[in-house]
């Protein structure tokens, strides 16, 4: 099945910050083969599935059965009930995540790149300096060798033991990541335009609630708290059942999806001799949103890229690819850096903050109005927050 | 005592993974492993979104369901 024993680049992982890489390594003609360890790639899905079309038209183009809905904004709903209602600046999808992982890793397969799904990367060995090939990598599973590779790109999302296997430690903080329950829930009566996000440290501590609608009468809705508030008994599952319960009593279930979102700086080294990690796997969701897709699409093409000119240029130092880093800094890392900044002082808000900050943005103009401008006013309200944010920001 | 995993309540999001110290726990498909790494901290039985995880007496390598 396996066509070689030696391979320019292993791509371990087939999510989308995967796929991206072995399609652009593929496309340049070299010989990359790309791992999923589960028996079906896109599920189970571990994602509230919402993106920006702009990261789609730049790297995917849009097919309609990747699409369940267009939504054209977001209200935010503070604890007391007080909403505002903003447009984003682009058109928000909510994706079927199942059918574009699925659909971007054969991109990457008919563009060149072998494909193997229930095959983990078990084991991976530095090879000694003098060999063209850097790294032994073995795979179990549906396919069972011992590869030798160049490069190896790891994109294996939030459990990020690859990464691990090569020497970065990637292990998070319970204060840096939040765990998250999310049910698709039916016959229920949802706004189809805007998603709503709601705050509060009674529904969701140190995170917030979402309504995604999925269809005309569906929603992803889940919640994030973060992991230094969660206990055995008031896990992420307990505060979406009451909030379920309390305001959608006669919904139905079709999907339970927990998942973990990491809301960290990026990892400090996201590359090295002869490796480079991408996505959720770097740390690379946004710490205020946990919104992951458009990063890791990013990460993932970067990667994919700077592979192609390594092999290219036969060079594969650590000190090449802190090229990747830096490209991936200046793309969407310093971005997340400065996102988990104020993601730090976001947990430490009050139900009071946030209605007075709701209240006060309702009454703003927020045509094409950013995160950025959001989180400022968010604070102005509350002047010790400020004056932590100011410290944050100008320091 | 020991960490086990419930395997009728997880649902294998790997966020347990995500934040082991000693990088003790593996996915394999829907099941979750815990090696001799395992330094009985107890995050992950805090963390998990599901409150699939707990601390047991029983030492034995087993990942079945709980009172299986």
């Amino acid at each position: 099945m396996l066509r070689y024993k030696e391979y320019d680049a292993v791509v371990v992982g087939a999510g989308l910050a995967g796929s991206m890489a072995a399609r652009k390594i593929a496309e340049a003609g070299y010989r990359v083969v790309l791992v999923e360890k589960r028996q079906e790639i896109g599920n189970a899905v571990r994602c509230a599935e919402g993106v920006s079309e702009k990261w789609l038209l730049k790297h995917t183009g849009i097919k309609p059965s990747w699409i369940s809905k267009e939504i054209k904004g977001a209200i935010l709903i503070s604890p007391s009930g007080v909403e505002c209602k903003m447009d984003f600046p682009d058109k928000g999808l909510i994706l079927e995540r199942k059918v574009f992982d699925y659909d971007l890793a054969v991109m990457a397969a008919n563009a060149g790149s072998e494909l193997f799904a229930k095959t983990a990367v078990t084991k991976i060995a530095k090879i000694s300096d003098d060999s063209d090939y850097n790294y032994l990598v073995k795979l179990e599973g549906f396919i069972d060798a011992e590869i030798k590779t160049k490069i190896v790109i790891a994109a294996d999302g939030v459990e990020s033991k690859v990464g691990r296997m090569l020497g970065v430690n990637t292990t998070v903080e319970p204060n840096d990541i939040e765990f998250c329950m999310q049910y698709t829930v039916n016959n229920i009566d949802v706004d189809p335009d805007y998603s709503l996000l709601i705050g509060g440290n009674e529904l969701a501590p140190g995170g917030y609630v979402w309504v995604f609608p999925k269809g005309d009468r569906s929603a992803n809705i889940g919640l994030g708290v973060v992991g230094s508030r969660c206990s055995k008994e008031k896990n992420a599952d307990y505060y979406l059942r009451k909030f379920v319960k309390e305001k959608y009593p006669n919904g139905t279930i079709s999907r339970v999806i927990p998942g973990a979102d990491a809301v960290c700086k990026p990892l400090t080294n996201m590359s090295g001799d002869g490796f480079m990690i991408a996505g959720d796997a770097a740390r690379l969701a946004n710490p205020i949103s946990g919104a992951g897709i458009g990063n890791a699409l990013e990460s993932g093409a970067i990667a994919g890229e700077t592979a192609v000119l390594a092999l290219k240029k036969k060079n594969l130092s650590a000190k090449f690819f802190k090229k990747y880093d830096k490209e991936v800094n200046e793309s969407v890392g310093n971005t997340t850096k400065h996102f988990h900044k104020i993601k730090n002082v976001f947990v430490k808000l009050t139900d009071s903050d946030m209605d007075g900050a709701v209240s006060v943005l309702s009454k703003l103009d927020k045509k094409n109005i950013t995160v950025k401008k959001i989180l400022e006013i968010v604070f102005k309200e509350n002047k010790t927050m400020l004056s932590i944010l100011k410290k944050i920001i100008f320091r | 005592m020991a960490v086990k995993i419930d395997r009728q309540k997880c649902c294998y999001c790997s966020g347990c993974v995500a934040v082991c110290p000693v990088d003790a726990l593996t996915l394999r498909e829907t099941i979750i492993e815990v090696n001799e790494n395992c330094i009985e901290c107890f995050k992950c039985v805090n963390l998990c979104p599901v409150g699939a995880i707990y601390e047991s007496n029983d030492q034995s390598k087993s990942t079945g369901a709980k009172n299986a």
